[in-house]
């Protein structure tokens, strides 16, 4: 997507070389992974020829270890979204670092909505951008708010929706193209069975959303579901989910209007991996997600595996060149624990 | 009023600036309240007081009090 690499071979040609200079500038500013990267093998000098030979890190290790790679004065500390204070990720930002994230974040945005900012109706309270501005739900919702305008947010202090509020903003915007956007979970709960009751026409929406797939699945709705439960009581019909996190701010992979997956954009990839063998796994087959994006500089999270299993549906056949692809669901059982002591050599990404 | 009296007076309501700080000294992530909210929540009332449309990347470009006063020109403001 974006309109520059027209093939996953070019993707793959372009990222490389950006990569490999990550990797040599986070070995500098972050001793830390430097010594992680020792450990394994991967030391300065090493030549790769693929992506897929990259050394990663697992998303855990941001839970455990503060990896810095910034000497500058951090302006935020983003937080994920763990239920324990134990379990989140804290990935400090310098100012750069920052805004590079909003504009990454907001370009990847437009290239599916477009050069204007559209009246935004934000499924989350006004609370998410003031109290909770450090963790990643306020940080994604004031990146969301930079191509919306007129914001108004649906749910009050105690997340319940703002009937008046919804109201007036349908009245007054609902007769040409808006954006909506919200997480998942919040999007399904709280404003699908309130626009349903109400009969709300959202023929005109985009609806935008992220995130939440747990909690969507311990309700027992599928991604098909959820689209055909709008459009039916609604009308809606250009839906757009987008997957990210905390560790790859300002990175996301966006779901094409016809939901025939997630896309990378041009500074990012993703490489399945079977983990038996932490091979890439074939088109198709179920594996563990590794996400590379060209972006971080101030902590090293470049090439990351998370703990999330997805499947590449196909490469260079759907709606945007490159690959195209699904998140599943967490891993079932405790992952990796971070830990370089506690972790299978294989899983940092050695090759034998 | 000027074009830039209005648009200073949108900045002090909007970062609630102290008035005598000079509009050349008015920077995105150096003037306290133009943070990533600020900024949002400047580019709203920006277009609530001139009637204008800013699209998504003269938005983000938006960093300093005489950048915004140029896009609003360019945009057809009159001064």
């Amino acid at each position: 997507m974006n309109g520059s690499p027209t093939s996953q071979g070019m993707r793959e040609s372009a990222l490389l070389p950006q990569m490999v200079e990550l990797i040599e500038h986070h070995r500098c500013a972050c001793p830390v992974y430097a010594r992680m990267l020792d450990a394994i093998g991967h030391s300065s000098g090493r030549r790769y020829a693929h992506t897929q030979e990259l050394p990663w890190l697992p998303v855990r290790l941001f839970k455990e270890h503060a990896l810095i790679s910034t000497g500058r004065e951090q302006v935020a500390v983003l937080t994920s979204s763990g239920t324990t204070g134990a379990n989140v990720s804290r990935i400090a930002l310098d100012r750069d670092a920052a805004e590079h994230q909003r504009a990454l974040l907001t370009a990847t945005l437009t290239t599916v909505l477009g050069p204007r900012r559209l009246p935004l109706l934000i499924i989350d309270s006004p609370s998410a951008v003031r109290r909770e501005r450090s963790s990643i739900r306020g940080a994604t919702v004031l990146g969301v708010m930079n191509v919306g305008r007129e914001h108004v947010f649906a749910l009050d202090g105690e997340q319940g929706i703002d009937a008046t509020a919804v109201e007036n903003f349908l009245q007054r915007h609902g007769h040409a193209t808006f954006l909506i956007f919200g997480f998942t979970s919040l999007v399904w709960t709280r404003f699908y069975a309130f626009a349903r009751s109400r009969g709300f026409d959202l023929a005109n929406a985009i609806l935008l959303h992220t995130g939440g797939w747990k909690k969507l699945a311990d309700l027992a709705v599928s991604p098909r579901e959820f689209r055909a439960g709008f459009l039916d009581a609604t009308g809606l019909r250009r839906f757009h989910n987008f997957y990210g996190m905390v560790e790859q701010g300002g990175t996301i992979h966006i779901e094409s209007a016809s939901g025939d997956g997630f896309y990378c954009p041009d500074f990012a990839d993703v490489i399945i991996r079977d983990p038996q063998t932490w091979e890439e796994a074939p088109v198709g087959t179920e594996g563990v997600i590794e996400v590379l994006s060209a972006a971080p500089r101030a902590h090293p999270g470049h090439v990351l595996l998370t703990e999330d299993r997805g499947v590449v549906h196909g490469i260079d056949d759907g709606e945007w060149p490159g690959k195209r692809f699904s998140v599943l669901g967490r891993l079932a059982r405790a992952e990796p624990r971070g830990c370089a002591d506690t972790l299978p050599e294989t899983a940092y990404g050695a090759r034998s | 009023m000027s074009l830039d009296t209005r648009l200073r007076s949108v900045f002090n309501t909007v970062l609630e600036l102290d008035k005598t700080v000079p509009d050349s000294a008015l920077r995105y992530q150096e003037t306290p309240g133009w943070d990533s909210l600020g900024a949002v929540l400047l580019i709203s009332s920006i277009e609530d007081e001139f009637k204008v449309e800013i699209d998504t990347d003269r938005a983000l470009k938006m960093d300093t009090f005489s950048g915004a006063a140029q896009l609003l020109r360019d945009l057809g403001v009159r001064d």
